[in-house]
């Protein structure tokens, strides 16, 4: 369970989250929102990247940015929108290091390596060189890298970026496995939120502008809002409300 | 970025020009006394050609022509502003023989350090001089004021054999990139069907 | 971990190239260090020392590594703080270097223990040294690479070290350029030279970044992660580093040895007794010396250097004052036994040649060029024909001399030689000084 209380985050003098208070339980979250809305600034700050400028995160009852911080970081998994790697690692050999980075210990890294393979389809993949994976499978490696050791909080930014559509329903289909972890995941293409999210939480201008299922989020279409299926509807409609605001 | 390199180095050459350093060397003695100035001459030519290393990589080799003469121009320009700029200082520093023995030094290096940039990317073009660097003090140092032919950092400055090696690098390193892999190619067909040709002829008549 | 980076670092193909660089920096030269215990490990560390730079310029782009492959961000959140993360690849660059050295190392006492002379104990010394080199390369490096943008920081991190290095050989004694059996390594020094390039090494893993951009992306509780050990190793390195300064040069002159190794009767040679296998060669020279006709006198003995007296170092140079009462004493620097052949002619000359001892000391410029053709014939012959392996700075028509009397050393029979070289010390001794 994740809970945030009156977060307020930002950089220099610009306030980006502002009095954001959430509650997350297991499964999926949907971040969505337009672009410089705070989502990565949000993920960052649940990453312990950032420290909160104020408000408290406290993750299955544990305070986030006020207990040792190499404690707390065992439990998260994060996969920014932009991640490297090393060319020539080998694919188990990228997920082993994000392991041990991670402080899962040495008598049962091996079996989390293969585990976080397994669940992203790469494990015949494993003696292969980095460099020599295709798109799809790089976006597959960097969620191994964001799940193995099975932390307790996952945060993937826009992890659908630049997949193909066949590579996106490989991708949903390995997310939907990991339900047993509160996971955020930051996106703006409402089709991913349709087919993987439990819960969606619209994020604007610093703070929550919805939070609930995607079905009652396609609940708030207009009949006048600009979209394509109805959750697409649903958001704009909502951002429309906030704009006239 | 270069020349602000370069600029570090120049402010370097008065202080640190001028000591000798006792090093390991293969001639009689097993010691040479290397000056200061002849080892930063070889950093002189990092700043230049490590500034053409650009992120965009593949990007880059996609693009026509003119990217890559604007790329050369700016390199040209490069060195030869951080060339200039170690040379006046050496001029200033020691006095005219020795700067010329310095611009020897450079232009060779230069050389060394475009042919590794070929080799092995712009970024890594600092491994030819710096690879080089320990061959010519411990190999190229004969004994006391003796040096080997292919010497051109410390050879005397009316040597030719020493301009000639410095040259030779130069247009080698040089040459090595105006052979990509378009032209290389070109130049394999080129030859290939001269030898078919070659082979083809009929046997002139007795 | 450590398994991964070393299978994958880029070090790894630098690796077979800088090792073949140092064999061969080992044995395309002078091969007298083969069958001397300290000049074999001396041999082993210059290599070493030359290519150290090649360890810093490495140290410094596997800094980097984050910056060219794009993972600075993803790795800001992981459990295992920053320095611990940058000890598995400063620990392969360490240890492909390291390794390149000790492998140079083996192979040289492989070469040496053959023939197994005395003097094992100092051995170890200039290992240590050459270890020291490599750590304190790498320690620069990665500081470097920290401070810079990947693009230029092994550059100048190679080429800053080059310079670091060769001020610290010439002036504290870091590298050495041979390893003479008259010095000794001393090993309180040697030792904690090395910790203190380890404890270096770990000072530069525990300082934060100095990237502007890299500190902006990380939290202040994040950095403040590296503060404890970074104190910790500032502190040691701090020890470490005026301890080795009030030590000074671990170079030391030996203490007269025990036993001497000596040869010969009627003119008696001796050396240290690491030097065994010169002992035929200096036999040789002796046995020469001794067949020489009545009118060259011997003396008595000589010494090799540091062989009879106790050796001081004054300011970190030997002291040779107050040698009164002692046999002349000769080396054989770089192996070269014409060094001895040459002490023992200019001695023998002295005693069997009536020089003028008063101003302007001279015969007359053609006695006196025929007395150095004499003495060049007579180093010559006692070293057994050749030329000379080392330069002089003679000119015009003494070197002309000193040539003629080499070249007789190579012609004619030695009974011939002997009436040549007697008729012209006859000749000498019966002329007047001007």
């Amino acid at each position: 369970m994740l809970t945030i209380t009156n977060l307020h985050q930002g950089y220099g003098r610009n306030t980006v989250i502002e009095g954001l208070n959430l509650t997350m339980g297991r499964g999926l979250h949907a971040l969505l929102g337009p672009n410089g809305a705070g989502k990565s600034t949000f993920l960052r700050t649940l990453a312990t990247i950032l420290p909160p400028r104020l408000g408290q995160i406290q993750l299955d009852g544990i305070e986030l940015h006020r207990n040792s911080l190499e404690q707390i970081r065992r439990r998260i998994g994060y996969l920014p929108q932009q991640f490297g790697f090393d060319p020539a690692m080998t694919v188990s050999e990228f997920t082993c290091y994000a392991a041990w980075a991670r402080g899962v210990p040495r008598p049962v890294r091996g079996a989390a390596v293969e585990e976080a393979l397994d669940k992203v389809g790469l494990c015949d993949r494993r003696d292969e060189k980095m460099r020599k994976l295709s798109g799809g499978m790089v976006r597959r490696a960097g969620i191994a890298w964001a799940i193995v050791g099975n932390p307790s909080l996952i945060l993937l930014d826009e992890p659908t970026v630049g997949l193909d559509p066949m590579q996106r329903i490989n991708f949903r289909s390995i997310i939907s496995q990991q339900r047993d972890a509160v996971i955020v995941l930051s996106t703006h293409l409402t089709d991913d939120v349709d087919a993987m999210a439990d819960h969606v939480v619209v994020l604007d201008e610093g703070g929550v502008r919805f939070q609930g299922t995607p079905p009652e989020l396609a609940e708030q279409a207009d009949a006048s809002s600009p979209g394509n299926t109805p959750l697409e509807r649903g958001y704009t409609t909502l951002l429309a409300d906030s704009q006239e605001r | 970025m270069g020349v602000a390199l370069t600029g570090a180095l120049c402010a370097v050459l008065p202080f640190v020009g001028s000591i000798m350093f006792s090093v390991p060397a293969a001639g009689d003695s097993g010691v040479a006394s290397v000056p200061g100035w002849r080892i930063i001459a070889a950093g002189a030519t990092f700043g230049p050609v490590l500034f053409c290393h650009s992120p965009f990589g593949e990007m880059e080799s996609a693009t026509g022509r003119n990217w890559r003469r604007v790329q050369l121009g700016v390199l040209a320009l490069n060195a030869t502003a951080c060339s200039l700029l170690f040379f006046l200082t050496s001029l200033m520093v020691f006095g005219g023989p020795m700067a010329l023995l310095v611009l020897r030094g450079i232009i060779g290096w230069m050389g060394t350090a475009l042919l590794a940039a070929r080799l092995l990317g712009w970024r890594a073009a600092w491994v030819g001089p710096l690879a080089l660097l320990p061959i010519m003090i411990f190999w190229g140092t004969e004994g006391p004021q003796q040096y080997a032919w292919w010497e051109f950092t410390a050879r005397p400055i009316d040597d030719p054999a020493a301009w000639v090696t410095a040259a030779g690098l130069l247009a080698l390193g040089a040459g090595a990139h105006l052979v990509d892999r378009w032209r290389w190619r070109a130049a394999v067909t080129f030859l290939r069907r001269r030898t078919i040709r070659l082979s083809r002829r009929p046997p002139s008549a007795p | 971990m450590l398994l991964i980076h070393v299978k994958r670092s880029p070090v790894r193909w630098i690796f077979p190239v800088a090792l073949a660089f140092n064999l061969a920096m080992l044995f395309f030269r002078n091969r007298y260090w083969i069958g001397v215990w300290p000049e074999t490990s001396a041999a082993a560390q210059m290599p070493a020392y030359l290519t150290s730079g090649l360890a810093a310029a490495a140290a410094a782009w596997s800094v980097g590594a984050p910056h060219r492959h794009g993972t600075v961000e993803q790795k800001l959140p992981l459990a295992v703080p920053r320095w611990r993360r940058e000890v598995p690849p400063v620990a392969t660059v360490l240890l492909y270097f390291v390794l390149i050295s000790l492998i140079v190392q083996a192979i040289a006492f492989g070469l040496t223990l053959r023939t197994n002379p005395p003097g094992i104990e100092l051995w170890p010394g200039y290992v240590v040294m050459g270890l020291t080199v490599i750590c304190l390369a790498v320690a620069f490096g990665h500081v470097v690479g920290k401070a810079l943008s990947g693009r230029f920081a092994a550059a100048v991190a190679g080429l800053a070290w080059f310079i670091v290095s060769m001020y610290l050989g010439s002036q504290w004694d870091f590298g050495v350029v041979s390893g003479p059996v008259y010095n000794e390594l001393d090993t309180l020094t040697v030792m904690v030279r090395l910790l203190g390039a380890v404890a270096l090494i770990s000072l530069a893993v525990a300082l934060p970044n100095f990237l502007a951009r890299e500190r902006a992306a990380v939290s202040r509780r994040t950095e403040r992660r590296w503060l404890r050990p970074a104190v910790v190793v500032t502190v040691a390195a701090v020890v470490l580093c005026a301890v080795t300064a009030v030590l000074g040069s671990p170079v030391k002159g030996r203490e007269k040895p025990a036993e001497v190794l000596c040869v010969g009767v009627r003119l008696k040679v001796c050396m240290w007794p690491e030097h065994q296998k010169y002992q035929s060669a200096v036999e040789d020279i002796v046995q020469r010396a001794e067949r020489l006709p009545a009118v060259f006198v011997l003396p008595g003995r000589f010494d090799e250097y540091g062989v009879s007296y106790q050796m001081r170092v004054v300011d970190g140079v030997i002291d040779l004052t107050d040698r009164s009462g002692l046999p002349p004493y000769f080396y054989i620097p770089d192996g070269s036994t014409w060094a001895l052949s040459g002490t023992v002619a200019t001695e023998i000359m002295k005693v069997s040649l009536r020089y003028c001892a008063k101003a302007p000391f001279s015969k007359g410029e053609q006695v006196d060029l025929r007395a150095n053709e004499t003495e060049a014939w007579l180093e010559a012959f006692l070293a057994g024909g050749g030329r000379p392996d080392y330069h002089t700075n003679r000119s015009g028509e003494a070197a002309a001399a000193a040539r003629r009397g080499e070249e007789r050393a190579n012609h004619g029979s030695e009974a011939e030689q002997f009436a040549w070289a007697g008729e012209r010390v006859t000749e000498y001794n019966a002329a007047s000084c001007l």
